[in-house]
């Protein structure tokens, strides 16, 4: 199991072992995030912004006593930030992986278990990285019925950041309208071959 | 790899937490044989320390810790049995020794590490065994730097025992001598049995009580145990469980230690010969296993101090009333924490929970108090005595001095003031800096000393001593002090200071300079500084704990860094203030004040530059810093973003925008005057909420870059707040204090031209119940608050002491058809400016501070010592003119020397944009007999002097359309009024204002508005202009 978390992006994953995800949306999007380093999905509290923090860190919210920093991986991808509505959740990682920190969700789907020989690595499922959200921050495809689970590689999530940290207020990485809601339609973001092997 | 599995974390930290302890007194230990090296109390105390160190790494599976361990503690052995004489030249080894091991404890891996790797450490084995056996060291540990100039012994001075270690010392005996007693018990049930580990596990368990007896210095105790340990070890090599003649000597000698280590403090008074006497007695006698009967003092022993004995060994361990009880320090973070929540909760609850209900309140009250009583409580156990930090010093001094042939003393004191853990440990950087420059920069070399009429010897004082509610701790070296001037060279040389802002800094303030990055004066790069990083390393880490370094030193005395840090961390009391629509707490310690500045005041006393806001505070001027726009921008400002907002505000201070509501028109700025190192500056804020005790928890680590904040705390409401860093927020908008404070200063007259209006602020109040009253601010001296059972009367006057002068006062219904006044107190006394003598006009309430409206009516209410009536807050108010009521009420002042006759027919014109001025100037000329026209601005006044003829313009400077400056210029570049005199009546006081009047071609400078004073340069002016006219 620990071992599958080191696997790098384009390596086989053992066709032996199975794992949970935690899965939810983004953007019609469903991804999902190993249940071992996933400490829990809750609602989201009142955030607080941070000044001079790239778009990605949205802010800090007060989860029973403890500050969890919050980021919108939609913000991340350039994408318009997620909608904090009443479906929102936030997925608060374990303390393994780094200070407390959650991606926001605009809802959260089921925990799936998937046996590894069901995960694709990119290349094996035959799908064009430069077409994804982010090909570094996805470790796998995973194939459920009638839709395929984009695997986030948690791990990554924090270094990634932390690049944006260095590069903030530099990259002309904001959409045209921050507080736009994204379109419940079609996902610009999510390219039509995947779509296709979804049906 | 390693082959066998990592020890359990806890056990590591446990391991190194005995580690480091072990440590501190292998390094004192091992310098104090420098001077005694046969001190048999050091070296049972080394040999106790190297081994318990040997034990615990054989449990953590340390091999090469073990190793060094094992022989270091052999080296010991041998010198205390006389077999080898560790001098001076086996101190270098024995503290590589200490070293490697040292090294363990820093190290995560520590199995891994292959520096200690047994292969790797086998050179220094060789080299510990070839100093058991007294060979001379393999290789010296240093290069002999000039033989005569290194001491055998550099005098270390190491301090007495603290009450901590005392305290430690007492627990420690109490769980040995509990063992002990359940040990000879034991023994006593089968005499003649062997039983081997037993009699080693007591021999071990006295000698760790002699030991560390003997570390504390408590001799009496000592004397016992030793005379304990020496009958055990008679019975080691036999390995047989004693009779119980010899059970009852040792049990009542160790019911002795028991009864004397309870009251340790007197212990070293207490006589222990008959003990002592019986131990060495049972000893003398032919050990035998069978000759039970032959056993003297075979009645069972109750000795005075312990009665109790049989309770004191049925007693558990852990369950002393020992002053002491050891807790994982992880253990007490997550205490702290806790106790960081409850009050969050606490805050949380005063807040949502009504207080004015009965039956709350107490209950309210008391979780208040205990809160904070726990929060205290906890915050305590922290605590740690700042010696556990300055115990490695006299080590770093030692192998400095010899590394650079120096010889140093170090004198360190005031190690039981207790430090917060976080702390100390950012502490420690900043002090091994400060101690190497000493040694180092500081010290000067023996020959050098000599020559200056010093001892060779140099002096370092480490002194540590509690000041409030900060520690400050003081580095001092009678070396050969700091150069002002040199720094003030470098500085200049190194680009990092202007001369122009050099010859501005005093020598403190130059001293302060060799903090700053990359700022070095050593001539020559050395081994151990002068790389101009330590300093700045310093500062970096004091400041993050919101602690500040002051240098002070004498040319050819010395040097003294005195470090003030605060006691802890963890809570710290903020200001709540708002900022957009998000709350940010600044810490107290940064706040120097509040200050409001109402926004009819706010346009005359800040000042910008191009790009830079300045608020003059009480003749300081001070760079302003608005947080909302700061806090806006993710890059540090450049010129461009500061120039847009100082664009902006001028914009919104001079009232252009805010009718139009851009950006929202201001009700107040609040001011918060924070200070950064020694400069202040003003952080303009939104609204000031409160003072709230918050719990610092440090930012994401992802976020610390974001060197705006320090960190974030839980509010009462629940909401998280970020807590700004000063620093961080200075530099982040980039603001140049000097400079730009001098610029504004020279600007500011030129800048004058560019505010087109002027406002009139004025205070208004009340005196009786009726009426509301107005006056002008620049009319007013001061505003005192009085309380009414203070005035005196004599004869009808009443008089009041302000400010040591007796101040008659005056009731406006004495000069002025109003109501009386109000009985209240306080009351308040204004005090009116260019009156020429005390006065003080007594006013019931201070209603607000308000623009003089445009509409000031004559007709509603007419009366001397009233320019008129305006409608402010919804009130008519009276506008009054001081300077009248101050004439109205002593009328003998002579008013004039001139006829009135001769100023018929002279014409005046009055230009002034504010109404209330405009009126009271054409009161005061009219009242003399002028002929007066008024003109709201520059450009009217130049229209009315085109068509008709004047013999004197009075004009306002600031006004909008035209200002006085330009309507100076335009008067006098018309030859048709070369002669016009012009008469600058304004609220511009400064010198510069008054020498651009002059050059552009005013005749007279008078200062808002001392009647008397304007009437007769009127006067003078017209008498002139007649001269001129006649010529």
């Amino acid at each position: 199991m620990t071992q599958t978390r080191h696997e790098p992006t384009t390596g086989a994953l053992p066709a032996s072992a199975s794992q949970t995800y935690t899965t939810f949306r983004l953007q019609d999007g469903l991804f999902g995030a190993a249940t071992e380093v996933v400490k829990e999905v809750t609602a989201l509290p009142p955030l607080t912004p941070i000044p001079h923090a790239p778009a990605a860190i949205r802010g800090y919210v007060n989860l029973r006593g403890h500050i969890v920093l919050v980021v919108d991986l939609n913000c991340l991808w350039n994408r318009a930030p997620t909608a904090v509505g009443p479906d929102c959740r936030l997925i608060v990682f374990k303390p393994e992986l780094g200070d407390a920190f959650g991606v926001l969700a605009e809802r959260s789907g089921d925990i799936v278990n998937l046996p590894a020989g069901r995960i694709e690595t990119l290349s094996g499922a035959g799908v064009d990285a430069a077409v994804l959200p982010d090909e570094e921050l996805i470790r796998g495809v995973g194939k459920l019925d009638g839709e395929l689970l984009l695997i986030l590689d948690v791990r990554r999530l924090l270094p990634r950041l932390e690049r944006a940290v260095a590069d903030r207020g530099q990259a002309p990485a904001l959409p045209a309208d921050p507080r736009a809601v994204p379109s419940p339609g079609a996902d610009p973001s999510l390219p039509s071959d995947l779509k296709e092997m979804i049906s | 790899m390693s082959i066998r599995p990592p020890p359990d974390p806890a056990l590591l930290d446990l391991f190194r937490a005995e580690l480091e302890t072990h440590l501190a007194t292998l390094n004192a230990g091992v310098l104090a044989l420098e001077q005694t090296p046969e001190d048999p109390q050091h070296l049972e105390s080394l040999m106790r320390a190297a081994h318990s160190i040997k034990g615990a790494a054989k449990i953590v599976g340390f091999a090469a810790a073990v190793q060094i361990a094992h022989h270091l503690e052999d080296c010991f052995v041998a010198a205390q049995r006389g077999q080898v004489k560790l001098g001076s030249e086996s101190v270098d080894v024995l503290l590589r020794g200490v070293d490697a091991l040292s090294r363990l404890g820093a190290s995560a891996d520590a199995a891994e590490d292959d520096d200690l790797a047994p292969a790797s450490i086998e050179p220094l084995i060789a080299e510990i065994v070839a100093v058991r056996n007294g060979q001379p060291p393999v290789a010296p540990a240093a290069p002999v730097v000039a033989p005569v100039a290194v001491p055998a012994a550099p005098a270390v001075t190491v301090t007495a025992a603290s009450q901590s270690a005392v305290d430690d010392f007492v627990s420690e005996a109490k769980e040995h001598l509990a063992g002990v007693v359940q040990d000879l018990l034991a023994l006593e049930q089968r005499p003649g049995v062997a039983d081997a580990e037993r009699i080693d596990r007591l021999f071990r368990g006295m000698h760790s009580v002699k030991g560390g007896a003997g570390f504390v210095g408590c001799q009496v105790i000592e004397e016992l145990a030793h005379a304990m340990e020496s009958v055990l070890e008679e019975l080691r090599p036999t390995g047989v469980a004693p009779d119980s003649g010899v059970v009852d000597a040792l049990l009542a000698g160790t019911d002795r230690i028991v009864a004397l280590v309870d009251d340790v403090q007197r212990s070293n008074e207490a006589d222990v010969g008959e003990w002592v006497q019986r131990l060495r007695h049972c000893l003398a006698k032919p050990r035998s296993v069978q000759a039970t009967a032959s056993s003297e003092p075979a009645a069972p022993v109750v000795s005075p101090g312990a009665a109790s004995a049989p309770v004191g060994a049925a007693a558990p361990r852990g369950l002393d009333r020992g002053a002491s009880v050891r807790i994982p320090v992880p253990l007490v973070d997550r205490l702290m924490t806790l106790a960081g929540e409850l009050v969050l909760v606490r805050n949380q609850a005063l807040r949502s929970i009504d207080a004015g209900e009965a039956a709350i309140r107490p209950v309210l009250q008391r979780l208040d108090a205990l809160t904070s009583q726990l929060q205290g409580a906890v915050t305590q156990t922290r605590m740690q005595p700042v010696g556990n930090l300055f115990a490695r010093f006299p080590r770093t001094v030692r192998d400095l001095a010899r590394q650079l042939g120096k010889n140093v003393n170090l004198e360190v004191g005031g190690t039981e003031v207790e430090l917060d853990k976080s702390v100390l440990e950012l502490l420690s950087d900043p002090l091994t800096h400060l101690i190497r420059n000493c040694c180092d920069h500081g010290l000067e070399s023996p020959a050098e000393r000599g020559r200056a009429g010093k001892s060779t010897t140099g002096r370092i004082v480490l002194n540590a001593s509690q000041q409030g509610g900060q520690i400050c701790i003081e580095v001092r070296d009678d070396g050969r002090g700091i150069d002002a001037e040199r720094i003030r060279r470098k500085a200049l040389e190194t680009g990092l200071r202007t001369a122009a802002e050099l010859a501005r800094l005093s020598d403190k303030e130059a001293l302060a300079l060799i903090t700053l990055p990359g700022f070095s004066t050593a001539a020559a790069v050395t081994d151990l500084s002068g790389r101009g990083v330590g300093m700045d390393v310093v500062k970096t880490n004091l400041d993050q704990m919101g602690g500040t370094l002051e240098i002070d030193s004498t040319l050819g005395q010395g040097t003294a860094f005195s470090l003030r840090v605060p006691l802890t961390l963890a809570i710290i009391p903020c200001l709540m203030i708002r900022a957009g629509d998000q709350c940010y707490a600044i810490p107290q310690k940064d706040l120097e004040e509040l200050v409001c500045l109402h926004p009819q005041l706010t346009q005359t006393r800040i000042e910008a530059t191009l790009d830079q806001e300045v608020v003059r505070l009480r003749d300081r001027l001070v760079p302003l810093v608005r947080l909302a726009e700061v806090l806006d921008r993710p890059r540090p400002l450049d010129t461009q973003d500061r120039e847009s907002i100082v664009r902006k505000y001028g914009r919104l201070v001079m009232g252009v925008d805010s009718a139009r509501g851009e950006n929202g028109p201001r009700s107040a700025a609040f001011l918060a005057v924070v200070k950064v190192g020694a400069r202040r500056l003003g952080l303009v804020v939104d609204e000031i909420l409160n003072n709230e005790e918050i719990v610092v928890k440090p930012m994401h680590s992802l976020l610390k870059p974001l060197s705006c904040f320090s960190g974030a705390t839980i509010l009462g409401d629940g909401r998280v707040a970020l807590i700004l860093n000063m620093e961080g927020v200075v530099q982040h908008a980039g603001v140049r204090f000097g400079a730009a404070a001098q610029e504004a200063a020279e600007q500011r007259a030129a800048a004058v031209g560019l505010v087109p209006a002027e406002t009139t602020p004025a205070l208004v109040f009340r005196s009786g119940p009726a009426e509301q009253f107005a006056v002008p601010l620049a009319m007013i001296r001061r505003l005192v608050m009085v309380d009414p059972r203070h005035i005196e009367r004599v004869g009808s006057r009443e008089f009041l002491v302000v400010d040591g002068e007796t101040t008659p006062l005056l009731r406006l219904e004495q000069v002025l058809p109003v109501s009386a006044a109000s009985e209240t107190n306080p009351m308040f006394l204004l005090l009116p400016k260019n009156i020429g003598r005390p006065l003080g006009i007594l006013a019931t309430a201070i209603i607000d501070t308000e623009t003089l409206p445009a509409g000031i009516t004559q007709a509603a209410f007419q009366a001397d010592g009233v320019v008129g009536t305006a409608i402010l807050r919804g009130c008519t108010t009276l506008l009054l003119d001081l300077c009248r009521l101050a004439e109205l009420d002593a009328p003998a002042r002579p008013m004039s020397s001139m006829a009135s006759a001769s100023r018929a027919g002279k014409r005046i014109l009055a230009v002034d944009d504010t109404e209330f001025f405009r009126e009271l100037v054409r009161e005061y000329l009219a009242s003399e007999g002028y002929d007066v026209t008024t003109a709201t601005d520059g450009a009217a006044a130049l229209q009315r002097l085109e068509n008709e003829r004047f013999d004197l313009v009075v004009t306002d400077i600031e006004m909008p359309v035209l200002d006085g400056w330009e309507l100076a210029r335009a008067v006098r570049q018309n030859s048709d009024q070369a002669g016009l005199p012009l008469l600058a009546l304004t609220t511009l006081s400064s010198d510069a204002d008054r020498a651009r009047a002059k050059t552009l071609g005013f005749d007279g400078y008078e200062v808002k508005l001392d009647r008397q004073q304007f009437l007769q340069t009127v006067a003078e002016l017209i008498r002139k202009g007649e001269c001129v006219r006649r010529a």
